[in-house]
């Protein structure tokens, strides 16, 4: 920052349009400003500080009366009046220009109500190109340039700034200052900020972090698809069984198909059965007329002599094929001998039979008479008649016997069939015990159907529910594993600014130790240059600056300084924070900034000799001095070697009341003549002109 | 995506040298709410 002009309208006690422009040159760089006490030195100091930052001087006097005294008497009552002060300064290859005003309305004789203020900021780069700024936003663009905390180290009352430092946290606001003005705050805030952008981080990463439910949503969906697992493994037992009862029913309505037509074989065979015995009994009937029927027929047959019947008959019962006429006494008799007849029956003696064939004999049918013979043919000739009807009887009676035998025998036969089918009685009982299982099976095998079926859906729906968890688990862990990859890459970010934090604590520890380095040499460079004693700086880790000097031990201890030195050591300090940042600025373009020194009375408590050394060698320090001198202070400035560094001489004459303390008129003597340094006059109010001194 | 176990160091100085970017512009910014934001931007647009 170099500073070109300021100029006042109506501010305070500058009256009217008023400038002064300061040394801008290289070797020449030095502004020397003198005035007498209340002249306006300190205003111009407050000038720049009002201007730029809107800040004042603790000591400035009466800081809401801004607008001219004057001004603000030669105005009438309701007047509005306004004042300003005007900053053009160059920086960075850029002109600013800022201007801030105030306005006030005269409300009596004297007095004026509050002040407004504005500001304006103009800068034009290098191209020409014009930005203009109000207000906060002006003070922000030159807070920008150089803190406003900065500003009062740069921009400061001699007598005042031991105070100043001094007061309560005055050191460590300095501390802070020289922290900020060699860039080390700038790194210092840094990693606050990293912390808590850190802190807020692992916030969001803990929010987003749910690695815990995750593997718990995992857990209840790996528990879920076990049960998913059981169910589809009971359920395809249950369909399993399903199936099997299913097939076993199939082949239970096969077996009882089967049973059913070994039950109507069973039936039908019974009625068989009952119908063959039926025929039997009718046969056995038919057979026992026969035997009698037979009987008499052979009875007839003797009867009627009819030999060669009696013959057939006896072959058929006997099997003999003849029995001759001559034989029939002795074929009665064999027969009665026998004791068996043709017919087949017993022949015992005593019997009805043996004594009908007996008789036969007795009445010498076989060997009687011919009157017998006759007799025996006229009732041969009605029994013939009887023995043929007896004989239709029998053969009818043979084919009856002969039909029901055949009858029955066809029943037999299908009997034997009926018993293949159901093989026999064991079978068929069998069958009736099967059909009865069958039927039972069948009814449990329906039942368990139906309970498997419950069963079954029942685990269906327990499949569905559990399908359904386990989607809603998926679907939950899908949008953790999206919000944990967000995390994880929050974490690269945390890491990278961890990493970073690392790097700048490094970077700092190092850059504090070169700059303590420098700075320590460098104070105690300029301190020595200003002063005889040969003391040395240290600068403690947060850069508050003390004087030593070493004991006959060698031990360091710090120096008691006294008021002149202690102006020394802050000047050492000032003067090597510009001496750091002017080199740095000339060699390039480094974060430090140059920046001009302005003092107000600059020797206060420095005697002639170090009030010299300051002069000589500050300007040496920095690329612009402004000296604001009170005419005691002449001696050192102008000392030749000083004298060929100031660029630009004003002198502020003084208009004082006579009636007040200065009753006499003053000069002041410059290398470049003789000029009016105070006039006191009649009942005038108190102001000053600027005069600017040809150099 | 970066790895946490893998990270460049050049990057880690242009995250760095940002930040310091930030802190020059911000420097009077009271509010560090500012200055969190705009570091948590650099990191969002550096590191993806």
């Amino acid at each position: 920052m170099k500073l070109n002009q300021i100029e006042f309208q109506d501010w305070r006690c500058f009256t009217g349009n008023q400038t002064i422009r300061f040394a801008t040159d290289h070797g020449k760089s030095v502004t020397a400003l003198w005035g007498a006490n209340s002249s306006g030195k300190t205003t111009i100091l407050n000038g720049i500080l009002w201007a730029l930052w809107g800040t004042l001087t603790e000591d400035f006097q009466n800081p809401e009366s801004l607008v001219s005294d004057i001004a603000i008497l030669s105005a009438g009552e309701g007047e509005t009046l306004s004042a300003y002060v005007e900053v053009k300064f160059e920086h960075g290859g850029k002109r600013y220009t800022m201007r801030r005003s105030c306005s006030q309305k005269k409300n009596n004789s004297t007095n004026a109500d509050d002040l407004e203020t504005h500001a304006r900021l103009m800068i034009v780069d290098a191209l020409g190109e014009t930005f203009t700024y109000l207000n906060s936003d002006a003070f922000s663009v030159i807070d920008q340039i150089l803190p406003k905390i900065l500003a009062t180290y740069f921009f400061f009352n001699g007598e005042k700034f031991r105070l100043q430092v001094q007061s309560a946290h005055g050191e460590k606001t300095f501390a802070d200052a020289v922290r900020q003005v060699i860039g080390l705050t700038k790194y210092e805030r840094a990693l606050k900020h990293i912390v808590k952008a850190k802190q807020e981080l692992d916030l969001t990463i803990s929010s987003l972090d749910k690695n815990e439910e995750r593997r718990k949503l995992i857990d209840l969906k790996s528990h879920d698809e076990h049960l998913q697992a059981g169910y589809v493994d009971r359920i395809n037992a249950l369909e399993d069984e399903c199936d099997i009862l299913k097939k076993r029913f199939d082949v239970i309505a096969i077996e009882q198909a089967k049973f059913h037509e070994v039950k109507v074989d069973i039936l039908a065979r019974q009625g068989v059965e009952a119908e063959i015995k039926i025929r039997k009994a009718i046969l056995a009937n038919l057979q026992d007329s026969r035997t009698g029927l037979l009987g008499n027929l052979f009875a007839l047959n003797v009867l009627l002599g009819n030999e060669a019947e009696v013959r057939v008959l006896a072959e058929n019962h006997r099997r003999q094929k003849h029995i001759p006429a001559d034989f029939k006494k002795s074929f009665i008799d064999d027969l009665l001998s026998s004791g068996s007849c043709i017919c087949g029956c017993e022949l015992v003696e005593g019997s009805e039979q043996y004594r009908k064939v007996n008789s036969r004999l007795n009445e010498g049918a076989l060997g009687g008479t011919e009157e017998s013979w006759t007799k025996l043919s006229v009732e041969l000739g009605a029994v013939t008649t009887r023995y043929e009807s007896l004989r239709g009887n029998f053969e009818e009676l043979n084919a009856k016997i002969y039909s029901e035998d055949k009858a029955i025998q066809v029943l037999m036969e299908k009997l034997s069939i009926f018993d293949e089918n159901i093989l026999g009685v064991a079978a068929i009982d069998e069958a009736r015990i099967a059909i009865v299982d069958l039927e039972t099976e069948r009814k449990d095998n329906v039942a368990r159907q139906i309970e498997l079926t419950q069963q079954k859906e029942e685990k269906s729906q327990e499949l569905s529910k559990c399908n359904k968890r386990i989607d809603d688990y998926e679907n939950e862990i899908k949008k953790i594993e999206i919000k944990n990859k967000e995390a994880k890459l929050i974490s690269v970010r945390r890491q990278y600014l961890s990493d970073a934090l690392s790097h700048l604590e490094k970077e700092l520890a190092e850059l504090k130790e070169s700059l303590r380095d420098e700075l320590e040499m460098s104070i105690t460079t300029i301190f020595r240059s200003f002063s005889n004693n040969s003391y040395f700086a240290e600068l403690d880790k947060d850069f508050s600056l003390k004087l030593c000097s070493k004991d006959a031990n060698g031990v360091s201890r710090e120096a008691a300084l006294g008021t002149g030195e202690t102006q020394l050591k802050y000047y050492s300090f000032i003067a090597a924070l510009s001496k750091m940042n002017y080199e740095s600025s000339v060699n390039s373009e480094s974060i430090h900034q140059s920046f001009p020194i302005m003092v107000d009375a600059p020797f206060s408590y420095l005697d002639t000799d170090l009030s010299r050394r300051v002069a000589l060698k500050l300007p040496e320090m920095t690329h612009q001095v402004i000296f604001l001198n009170l005419k005691k202070e002449l001696d050192t400035m102008i000392e030749p070697e000083v004298a060929k560094s100031v660029g630009a001489v004003s002198v502020l004459t003084f208009f004082v009341n006579r009636s007040a303390e200065i009753k006499v008129s003053e000069n002041i003597d410059l290398p470049q003549g003789q000029f009016k340094y105070v006039i006191a006059q009649e009942n005038s109010p108190r102001y000053t002109e600027i005069n600017s001194v040809k150099v | 995506m970066t790895e946490a176990n893998d990270i460049d160091k050049n990057l880690v100085i242009e995250v760095a040298q940002g930040i310091l970017e930030i802190e020059d512009q911000l420097m009077h910014q009271v509010n560090p709410r500012e200055v969190h934001e705009k570091i948590l931007k650099l990191l969002n647009e550096k590191i993806k």
